[in-house]
């Protein structure tokens, strides 16, 4: 009884779908994909963003406000005189680095405070938890770290931790263990290694000074307190609210993240294209079938719901399944993106999703939604369908041919349309996917009118080929447009998105390789190993610096210091150099004339990077002010330069002027040339030599360093490759089942032909130069879309998002693999329908349908 | 129609999700574990008091790093112009927390962070109009210029509570005037001028003062017992000029008590007719009177008398129970010395005085009334209790 | 059973666009059937008779004229309520048998009563009973690719009888079967329309069929002929 209680419209439907088990599985897989990649991609965004909120949020505690000085220390007697003098009691000492624990392998933040200051600020990390002051404070090195930490370096406390900081070894002893509470506590402290105050000083070389004071500062505190703190503090320090580093750091990250969202939404439009093509095929197929319902009093609507309600159940399917495999992608996907964030921006350590509620919540709804916006026009051509009283077929195909016309102009105008968001000032990283989405969307219109007039040109080259075979296999195409547009669609989206992706990154790597060459100038390289790769947040022991310089067969030097201020811009990387004019050698301006590098030893004038002068909207002489240690200064800015070391940008200033400004005797690299005639390998193994036992420093000849420079942009890449191999898998797919689907609905056809002689051998020629033609339309097709698309990936969504300049580089690897690519899928489809055909008893086919 | 199993579908659907919404905002929590066992009441390697020695001073004022523990205990009874009476308690604590070695030599390591030692500061004011006790307590590493005691010039600090020396033309090295500043986070605040009135007392034995039978178990211990006392109370926003009296106690020790002993208490009083009386009892688990109990007796001109546990009839006549630790603690003595031929009667001037800090004590304003040698005596005192919490 | 016209076709026209000309399939057409009758309607390919049952069930609209069915002008309702007119009150034969091909053989004989919104019980019942009248009361759980042509079109007579409609239409009904089965089915929807007292429009081209008619229509040029029984049994 209940077996017939269900209804039957949508009975008659799940078993039409489960006799179409590969056209099912793989619109499930559409959308399944789809939703996965958008998924993964937002769960390792939101899970890099939560270990950084939270190791932020066990770093600051309860701060509001913190005092810094102009070049990342500060004093320690400021702090003696905020406590005692200024009564502030709720104010803690700080001072912060970041370390390598021997054993794991991740860096850890290296908090050093003075525990009984911390009670207000840092449970963890005060008297009050249990510290043993005695073991903490007393001048040897101990510190504490979570257990789970202890558990995963299989240390227990009085056990030694060996440490590198900066390239220097540290042992600490383990006098304690952080016992966290629950969950997101034990998240939060997992690279966190606590220290003394002073510990932390002889760690970071920081004597008498501290990164920085924390303070809790009441609600109104700005009017009042704030004004009286500040004329306590020495030239340069200030007081600066808790959160402004979080949104600094939040902020550096925002294009980095929004771009890798875009092309997880690039994944899911491709997704989109394949659950249309494969609801389409679904509702094409049933059209009789539709019909017949029709006739026995089927109403239209219930036609639309029904097929609705079948996009419902895969996107459903598709949305879950996606999500699952979402999270297991998350799992490496995240790695690839904190490795990303490590290499540009700052240490991060994610060791465990954290799976929301919106990156779930907006897959389903991109999953379900994405299903039915995809299906809502099939669904329509459904209910549309023409009561069937006898067999006929479709009549679709002569609306198609009247509608060729139409598409293409809605077509170009959606392109237009793109192209006028473009032109929208301002339009921000937003406006450049939307016109991408609208180009995208534009062409795939014009497809229809392309395929007819490609048709026009392959189907006499086929027919000289493979005679009336090819011939037909062209034709085919063509009378069936409605399908096979939408099948080539697909594919030439999918394929173009990875034509657009490919180039891009090809364009960003030619780029950053010539500015590499024409970079570094001198013959070796000697940095300190720093926490982030493209910044240089360590510094070289002084000594090692002169016994380095004055190794036999240096000519000469120069040094770099690089130092994070802060500027009017918020805080900002700024590079002293002491090459003096012949820096100009070394780097290439974009603006600015080579004046700039007589006056720059001697004015207070500087470079900044094109990266720079973009986020920061500021140009030639534009001044920019740096709180220094003699306090609040202005700058002339007299050039700008390319750089693709930092997305986020840096100032240049001459190393003499700096020093008229900062306290700061610290070098952060420094470069050699060797003299005439000696061997640049020799030159690295006698340098090396001479540092042992000093500091463990990078010491690298120009070769050496452009490849591991390289090697660190490729990494930085590795998620838009992994996103790139996604999208070309569900092109992959998506090709496979459109053309899969196509050639099993003309069983019937083939049959047909099967009875009429054709021998299994010609059907699998039919079929695969079929399927074959339509891959070599979709791969010749996906050139020029995804070309386009490179174009505005390269020079509107990069500029918008970083402002760098790239050279446009279409590499011919690219495109082969593209149309390789279509044409491999497409045969590959062809394979199962003629393997199927060829076997069959045509009389079977021929029956009934 | 079917409709309602996809609304129980997506609801189900929605549900699932929801389940997985993180909690925002929570603290972090921790706590540290650290090794049983570290440290903990070891004497072993720091200094001891094991017998009578000479004071030097002004060094004797400054810190004796080395030994475990170390104080300077201001108490004293101050009065408005209108009479209006405040009892004050101002303490700097130095606690050794390792034993020196030979690398830190037991000293506060200069300009660094570095130390082994830790100040704490007890500052408590009874208002004893309005039966109120506030208190507050400190503490800092010594070290960083945060906390410390120095000799050259005389200061005992922590942060921006101290004491510090004030010279005045009569002082020398041995007496000298100090002036004493505290403020609590509420803002009650004390700002004496407190001088030496009597000469400086040297406890028990010449200043060794010997409090169990265990070799080591005793203090060195020092006193100014009466003290002219000048200065600022502000309490509850309000400024009242105030004169009246103090006493110091600087004593510094590594261990002091017997593993019997389980407290004290200890009253320091001070005469209307110049006399003033320090006398304390150890008490025994068990309830008994300790044999180490002492107490001395200065007269006018601060000739000292050892008063022996065995002169001294002391008489609970009250008690009161702490609403904040449930600890009940004396409130009303009868004293008696027949020695001495004096008979005091002793009350805490209100209950609450409890110092309810990290290690909870009672520390209170006594009135004090009597007779000497036949004649009506009055004065004022202050009663030290500890080793009432309950277990 | 009344007499009163059961269905009334009133000046019933219909043309189709091809090219540039109108071509007049039906033209003025008038029929009056009453209930329970078995019209058998002749007519060459093309002649209109597949464009008449389309008006007659409401699958199309006429350009002008009256379908009037049961009281209903079907002219003057909407796609919608026609389709619902139609689930209610028409049951369709097709040359091709037509049965949905995801559902069993006794799915496809429910399909039309659950349309029609009859509640379970009854409706598995009757559609047994019309599927054992048919003979087929055994291969209910079969689909229709399991059935031979016959089998797939008797399958096709309980389902257009099972909603008991007010009116049956019959649209080469033996069209692609062998003369016997054609001849065994035609007596199978003869034997139910009669014992059901169904009225029924049968259209085919094929001259035998009208000997189980009460009336042979003729459909050519665009209008209607009456033609009488004897005449065809002769020709």
């Amino acid at each position: 009884m209940s077996k017939y209680s269900s209804d039957l419209l949508w009975l008659s439907s799940l078993r039409f779908l489960l006799q179409h088990p590969w056209h099912f599985a793989l619109s499930i897989l559409g959308v399944a994909l789809g939703v996965s990649v958008v998924v993964s991609i937002d769960i390792s965004n939101s899970s890099a963003k939560t270990a950084f909120s939270l190791s932020t949020e066990a770093v600051t505690g309860k701060a509001t406000h913190q005092i810094q000085g102009a070049a990342e220390d500060l004093d320690e007697e400021v702090y003696q005189t905020i406590r005692i003098d200024g009564k502030i009691r709720k104010s803690a000492p700080v001072v912060e680095g970041y370390a390598r624990i021997t054993g794991v392998n991740r860096t850890f933040q290296v908090l050093g405070v003075d525990p009984i200051a911390e009670a207000p600020f840092r449970n963890f990390a005060s008297q009050e938890a249990g510290i043993e002051l005695s073991e903490f404070m007393a001048g040897e090195n101990t510190g504490l770290i979570a257990e789970s930490v202890a558990q995963e370096l299989e240390v227990s406390i009085g056990d030694t931790l060996a440490i590198s900081v900066g390239g220097r070894s540290f042992s600490i002893r383990l006098i304690g263990l952080i016992d966290t509470q629950d969950d997101r506590s034990r998240q939060a402290l997992e690279s966190l290694l606590v220290l003394d105050v002073s510990t932390a000083q002889r760690l970071f070389d920081m004597q008498g000074k501290l990164s920085q004071i924390d303070l809790i500062l009441p609600q109104n505190a700005e009017e009042n307190i704030i004004p009286e703190l500040k004329t306590m503090l020495p030239d340069g320090a200030d007081i600066i609210r808790s959160d402004s580093r979080t949104e600094t750091v939040e902020q550096m990250t925002r294009a980095f993240e929004f771009n890798l969202q875009a092309l997880s939404m690039l994944a899911l439009l491709v997704g989109m294209f394949l659950i249309y093509n494969t609801m389409t095929f679904s509702v094409v197929q049933r059209r009789p079938l539709i019909g017949r319902l029709r006739a026995l009093g089927v109403t239209k609507n219930e036609i639309l719901a029904i097929v609705l309600k079948e996009a419902v159940l895969i996107g459903l399917l598709g949305t879950v399944i996606g999500m699952i495999s979402g999270i297991f992608l998350a799992q490496v996907l995240v790695k690839l993106v904190t490795q990303s964030i490590n290499d540009l921006y700052f240490v991060l350590s994610v060791q465990e999703l954290t799976i929301g509620f919106f990156p779930l919540a907006k897959g389903a709804l991109l999953g379900i939604g994405a299903t039915l916006i995809a299906s809502f026009w099939p669904a329509r051509e459904a209910s549309q369908a023409e009561v069937s009283t006898v067999l006929r077929r479709s009549s679709n195909e002569s609306k198609i041919t009247k509608r060729i016309l139409p598409l293409a102009i809605i077509g170009v105008s959606a392109g237009l349309a793109g192209l006028g968001i473009l032109l929208i000032p301002n339009g921000g990283i937003a406006a450049g996917y939307s016109s991408l989405l609208f180009m995208i969307v534009g062409f795939s219109l014009i497809i229809p009118m392309l395929i007819v007039g490609m048709a026009k040109v392959l189907r006499p080259v086929l027919g000289k080929v493979n005679g009336l075979i090819g011939k037909m296999s062209v034709r085919g195409v063509v009378t069936e447009l409605s399908r096979t547009s939408v099948a080539i669609a697909a594919l030439v989206v999918a394929v173009a998105a990875t034509v657009g992706v490919g180039v891009m990154v090809d364009s960003f790597r030619t780029t950053v390789v010539s500015w590499l060459e024409s970079q570094l100038q001198a013959d070796v390289y000697v940095q300190p190993p720093s926490s982030v790769s493209r910044n240089a947040d360590s510094e070289l022991v002084p000594m090692l610096v002169d016994i380095l310089k004055e190794t036999e067969g240096v000519a000469e030097s120069h040094t770099v210091r690089s130092v994070d201020v802060r500027t009017n811009n918020g805080t900002d990387n700024l590079v002293a150099i002491d090459q003096g004019e012949a820096a100009r050698n070394t780097y290439q301006l974009k603006e600015g004339d080579s004046g700039f590098w007589q006056d720059y030893t001697e004015e207070n004038i500087l470079m900044v990077s094109e990266v720079y002068a973009y986020r920061n909207e500021v140009g030639l002489g534009d001044s920019l002010f740096i709180v220094t240690d003699r306090g609040r200064q202005g700058f002339e800015i007299r050039a700008i330069n390319f750089d693709y070391a930092s997305d986020i940008g840096t100032i240049t200033i001459n190393r003499e002027i700096y020093n008229q400004y900062f306290e700061d005797e610290a070098i952060s690299g420094l470069a050699l040339y060797a003299e005439d005639g000696v061997e640049v390998d020799e030159l690295v193994e006698r340098l090396r030599e001479r540092s042992k036992g000093l500091q463990e420093v990078f010491i690298r000849s120009n070769k050496g360093l452009r490849e591991a420079s390289i090697e660190i942009f490729d990494r930085t890449f590795t998620v838009t490759v992994v996103l790139r191999m996604l999208a070309i898998l569900v092109a992959f797919i998506g090709v496979l089942s459109a053309l899969m689907a196509l050639q099993l609905e003309r069983s019937r056809e083939l049959a047909v032909l099967r009875a009429n002689g054709m021998t299994p051998g010609q059907l699998w020629n039919y079929v695969i130069t079929q399927t074959g033609v339509m891959g070599v339309m979709a791969g010749i097709l996906s050139v020029p879309l995804g070309i386009l698309m490179a174009y505005i990936l390269v020079y509107v969504i990069n500029l918008r998002s970083f402002g760098w300049t790239l050279q446009f580089m279409i590499s011919s690897e690219v495109l082969i693999q593209a149309v390789a690519l279509a044409v491999v899928a497409a045969l590959l489809a062809g394979i199962y329908p003629s393997w199927k055909m060829a076997k069959t008893n045509p009389a079977d086919a021929l029956r009934n349908e | 129609m079917k409709k309602l199993y996809w609304y129980i579908l997506a609801i189900t659907f929605i549900a699932g999700i929801v389940w997985f919404w993180p909690e925002q905002d929570q603290e972090i929590r921790a706590s540290v574990s650290v090794a049983e066992a570290m440290g903990g009441d070891d004497d072993e390697g720091y200094l001891r008091a094991t017998g009578p020695r000479e004071f030097t001073f002004p060094d004797d004022h400054g810190p004796h790093p080395g030994f475990r523990t170390e104080w300077w205990y201001y108490t004293g009874n101050v009065f408005t112009e209108e009479g209006r009476q405040f009892g004050y308690q101002f303490t700097i604590f130095r606690n050794q927390m390792s034993p020196p070695d030979n690398t830190t030599n037991g000293q506060a390591f200069g300009e660094d962070w570095d130390t082994n030692q830790l100040y704490l500061g007890h500052f408590a004011i009874s208002d004893v109009e309005n039966e109120d006790h506030v208190f507050e307590e400190r503490y800092s590493r010594g070290a960083a210029g945060l906390a410390g005691a120095q000799v050259e010039p005389y200061r005992i600090w922590l942060e921006d509570w101290e004491v510090l020396r004030v010279d005045a033309e009569n002082a020398d090295d041995k007496n000298f005037p100090v002036r004493v500043t505290a403020e609590m986070e509420t803002g009650s605040k004390i700002e004496l001028t407190i001088t030496p009135a009597k000469p400086l007392v040297l406890q028990g034995e010449e200043g060794y003062d010997k409090k169990g039978a265990e070799e080591g178990n005793a203090s060195y211990y020092l006193a100014f017992t009466r003290m002219d006392t000048e200065g600022l109370i502000t309490k509850n926003g309000e400024e009242y000029q105030v004169s009246g009296s103090s006493w110091m106690d600087h004593e510094w020790s590594t261990s002091a008590l017997d593993e019997s002993q389980e407290g004290w208490d200890w009253f320091s009083l001070q005469l209307s007719n110049g006399y003033d009386l320090m006398y304390y009892q150890l008490r025994n688990g068990d309830g008994s009177v300790s044999d180490f109990t002492t107490g001395s007796f200065i007269d006018p001109e601060g000739n000292k008398t050892i008063i022996n546990p065995e002169d001294v009839k002391l008489e609970v006549l009250n008690t009161w129970e702490s609403p904040h630790s449930r600890s009940v603690y004396p409130s009303q003595w009868v004293m008696k010395i027949p020695k001495l031929d004096l008979e005091l009667e002793l009350a805490t001037l209100f209950s609450d005085q409890e110092m309810d800090v990290s290690v909870r004590y009672f520390e209170g304003t006594l009135g004090v009334s009597g007779e000497m040698n036949g004649q009506q005596i009055g004065g004022n005192g202050f009663i030290e209790m500890t080793g009432y919490e309950q277990d | 059973m009344s007499n009163e016209a059961h269905i009334q076709l009133n000046k019933l026209t219909k043309s189709y666009q091809e090219g540039d000309k109108t071509r007049a399939v039906l033209d003025e057409m008038n029929l009056s059937v009453k209930e329970g009758e078995l019209i058998v309607l002749l007519g060459r390919s093309g002649s209109g008779k597949s464009t008449l049952l389309n008006l007659v069930s409401g699958i199309d609209k006429p350009d002008s004229g009256e379908v009037v069915i049961g009281g209903t002008d079907l002219a003057k309702l909407n796609e919608k309520d026609r389709t619902l007119f139609r689930r209610k009150n028409i049951g369709f034969v097709f040359q091709s048998f037509n049965l949905i091909t995801t559902l069993t053989a006794h799915e496809n004989v429910i399909l039309p009563l659950k349309l029609k919104g009859v509640s379970d019980d009854e409706t598995l019942s009757k559609a047994q009973q019309f599927l054992d009248e048919v003979g087929l009361g055994d291969r209910g759980d079969s689909y229709p690719d399991r059935l031979s042509g016959g089998e797939q079109q008797r399958v096709a007579i309980a389902r257009a009888l099972a909603h008991e409609p007010m009116l049956i239409l019959a649209d080469e009904p033996t069209g692609n079967l062998d003369y016997e089965t054609g001849k065994t089915i035609l007596d199978i929807l003869n034997n139910l329309v009669r014992k059901n007292g169904r009225t029924i429009i049968l259209a085919t081209h094929d001259r035998d069929i009208c000997n189980i008619a009460d009336r042979v229509l003729e459909i050519r040029g665009g209008k209607l002929r009456e033609v009488s029984i004897t005449e065809e049994a002769i020709q």
